[in-house]
C-alpha cells in the first residue's frame, strides 16, 4: 500500500469513546466544524482530547461560499478560532450556498456554473482564506437539478476557482455518482476531467435510491460504482486523505474500519494494478 | 438572471413552498426542487424534535409536529448555526401553545439546559476548594451556564419525571412562582427549584458577590446566628452541587 495516502473516519457520537481513548487505527479524524463552535462544555473536551491523539480535518457546512451577498463575519471569526485551536490537517466546506440576507436554509443549495457565480465564489474564497490564514478546500456537492444558465461544466468551474484563489478541492466520489445519475452526465467523464492536481481529500459515502433521483443520505455502505470511480480517481492522485462519511444509520466502528480497509485496498489497486492482479 | 435573483427565488420557494424558481432551471427540475424543499423542512423539524425531548412527550408527537410546521413557515432560520434555531421556537412558545403554560415552561427549561451544555467553562466551587479560597477577596458568581428562570407551573417536576421515564404529575399552576436554577456540572446540565432566599441571592450573582456580602445579607434577614448558619448551609450545598463559581 502506498504509505503516503491517509485514511480516516468522521467523528460521530456513537464512536466518541473509542476516539477519545485514541484506540482507533486511523491516520486522521474529520469533524464537522460547526459541532465544535461552542464556548465550552463537552464538545470542547472531545475535540481537545481527540486532537491529542489524531490529526483533525475540519469539515464545514455553513460557510455558504456561494452566497451572492458575501460571507458571514461572525462565522468566519468562529472558524478562525477553531482553526487556531486545532491546527487542522485540512479545512473544507462545500461549493454551494445556504444563506441569503435574513435567511439560512441549512442545506447545501446548488450554484449555476456561470462567470458571474465564479467571480462571486472566488471573491468569497479569497475572503475566507484570508480570514482563517490558510488554504481551504472545497467539495463538489451532490446535485438534484441543474441550471440552464450554466456556462461551463462543474469541473471547469472548480478548476478556474482553484487557479484564481489557490484553494484546493475535496472530491466527494459519491457525489459524482449521485449527481451523474441525477443530472444525466457520465461520472467517468467527470473524473477524467476533474482537476486532480488540486485534490487534497476524498469523501466516500453511501446513498439512497429515491424515485426518480438518488439521494445523498450518507446512511449506507459505499456502493460498487463509487469504488470503481474511486480507483480511477486514485490512479491520478498524489498524496491524498480519504475518509468515509457516515452520518445516519451509523454502524459499529469495526464495520466502518472494515469499509476503510476496502478503501485502502482500492487505493493500492489503483496505484499498482499489476501487483494487485498477481 | 443574476445569482442574487436565483438565491432570492430559492429562499421564497423553501420558505413558502410556492413560486418555484423559474427561468433558470431545466424542464425536469420539479423532482430536484422537491428534494431541496424536503431537506429544508425535515432538517428543521428534526432539529426542533431533538432539542425538546420532554416537551415532545408532554405535548404529543402530532401537536408538536404541527407547531413545528407553523413555526418553520412563520419564522425561517436566519443564523448560520442550526443549533440556534430551537431558541426561536422556545421564544414563540406562548403563541404556539397559548393554552398550555406547562408546555411553554418545558420548552424554556429545555432550551436553557441546551445552552448550559455548551456555555463557556468556569471552574466550579467544590468541597475540595472550600478551604483554600481566600474568602476575603474571592467573589461568587454563576457556574457555567448558570441562570434562573421563573416557573408558574410544576413544569420542573414534570420534566424530572419524564427524564426518569416516570408518569408525570398533573399540570398545576402554582400559587407562588418558583425560581429554577439551571447550570452545568462538569459536562452535564442540571436544574433544581430554589428556596426564596437562595433564589434572591443567586439572582444577584450576575454581579459577582463576596461571601461576606452574602453573609451580611442573610444576617440582616435572619439575625446573626441564623443568618451565618444559613450562609454556611448554602455554601456547602453550592459546593456539593458545583452550582456556583468563584473568582479570585
Amino acid at each position: 500500500m502506498p504509505d503516503d495516502h491517509l485514511f480516516g473516519l468522521g467523528l460521530r457520537r456513537p464512536h466518541y469513546d473509542a476516539f477519545l481513548s485514541g484506540s482507533v487505527a486511523v491516520d486522521f479524524v474529520e469533524v464537522i466544524s460547526e459541532n465544535f463552535m461552542f464556548a465550552g462544555g463537552h464538545p470542547q473536551h472531545v475535540l481537545t482530547t481527540v486532537r491529542g491523539h489524531y490529526p483533525v480535518a475540519l469539515h464545514g457546512v455553513s460557510l455558504s461560499i456561494g452566497s451572492a451577498s458575501g460571507l458571514d463575519a461572525d462565522y468566519l471569526r468562529q472558524l478562525r478560532a477553531l482553526v487556531d485551536r486545532v491546527d487542522p490537517l485540512l479545512v473544507s466546506d462545500h461549493i454551494s450556498w445556504s444563506r441569503h440576507p435574513g435567511f439560512n436554509s441549512h442545506d447545501l443549495l446548488p450554484l449555476p456554473y456561470t462567470q458571474e457565480a465564479l467571480t462571486i465564489v472566488a471573491a468569497n474564497v479569497q475572503q475566507a482564506q484570508d480570514a482563517i490564514g490558510r488554504q481551504m478546500i472545497f467539495e463538489n456537492p451532490s446535485s438534484y437539478l441543474d441550471f440552464t444558465a450554466s456556462e461551463m461544466p462543474e469541473w471547469e468551474f472548480v478548476a478556474q476557482l482553484c487557479a484564481q484563489t489557490g484553494c484546493g478541492l475535496l472530491l466527494d466520489v459519491n457525489n459524482v455518482f449521485v449527481s451523474g445519475r441525477n443530472l444525466g452526465f457520465d461520472p467517468d467523464v467527470f473524473i477524467a476531467n476533474f482537476p486532480m492536481q488540486h485534490v487534497r481529500q476524498i469523501h466516500l459515502a453511501g446513498h439512497t435510491a429515491g424515485e426518480p433521483l438518488l439521494i445523498d443520505t450518507h446512511d449506507q455502505p459505499v456502493v460498487q460504482g463509487v469504488w470503481d470511480l474511486y480507483r480511477k480517481a486514485m490512479a491520478r492522485l498524489p498524496r491524498v486523505a480519504t475518509m468515509i462519511e457516515r452520518d445516519d444509520n451509523i454502524p459499529e466502528l469495526p464495520e466502518l474500519l472494515a469499509e476503510l480497509d476496502v478503501a485502502r485496498a482500492n487505493a493500492r489497486t489503483a496505484r499498482s494494478p499489476q501487483q494487485a492482479s498477481a | 438572471m443574476t445569482l442574487a435573483d436565483i438565491q432570492r427565488q430559492f429562499e421564497t420557494w423553501l420558505v413558502t413552498g410556492n413560486d418555484a424558481p423559474g427561468g433558470c432551471l431545466g424542464p425536469d427540475a420539479a423532482a430536484g426542487l422537491g428534494v431541496y424543499l424536503n431537506n429544508y423542512r425535515s432538517q428543521l423539524v428534526d432539529c426542533l424534535h431533538t432539542a425538546f425531548p420532554c416537551a415532545v412527550q408532554w405535548i404529543g408527537e402530532d401537536d408538536f409536529l404541527a407547531a413545528c410546521r407553523a413555526h418553520i413557515m412563520g419564522h425561517p432560520p436566519h443564523h448560520w448555526n442550526l443549533d440556534s434555531y430551537p431558541a426561536s421556537f422556545a421564544a414563540q412558545a406562548a403563541a404556539l401553545f397559548p393554552d398550555s403554560p406547562v408546555s411553554c415552561e418545558l420548552l424554556e427549561l429545555e432550551q436553557a439546559l441546551s445552552e448550559a451544555m455548551v456555555a463557556a467553562d468556569r471552574a466550579p466551587l467544590t468541597r475540595e476548594s472550600l478551604p483554600v479560597i481566600n474568602w476575603e477577596a474571592a467573589s461568587i458568581t454563576h457556574a457555567a451556564g448558570g441562570r434562573i428562570v421563573l416557573h408558574r407551573t410544576n413544569a420542573a417536576q414534570i420534566h424530572a419525571a419524564l427524564v426518569r421515564g416516570q408518569q408525570p404529575p398533573e399540570a398545576v399552576r402554582q400559587a407562588e412562582p418558583a425560581h429554577v436554577l439551571i447550570w452545568r456540572e462538569r459536562f452535564t446540565p442540571c436544574f433544581r427549584v430554589l428556596d426564596a432566599d437562595e433564589a434572591a441571592i443567586l439572582a444577584s450573582l450576575e454581579q459577582p458577590q463576596t461571601f461576606i456580602a452574602i453573609c451580611e445579607r442573610l444576617v440582616d434577614q435572619l439575625g446573626e446566628s441564623a443568618g451565618i448558619a444559613r450562609a454556611g448551609a448554602l455554601l456547602a450545598r453550592w459546593a456539593d452541587d458545583q452550582a456556583v463559581s468563584v473568582i479570585d
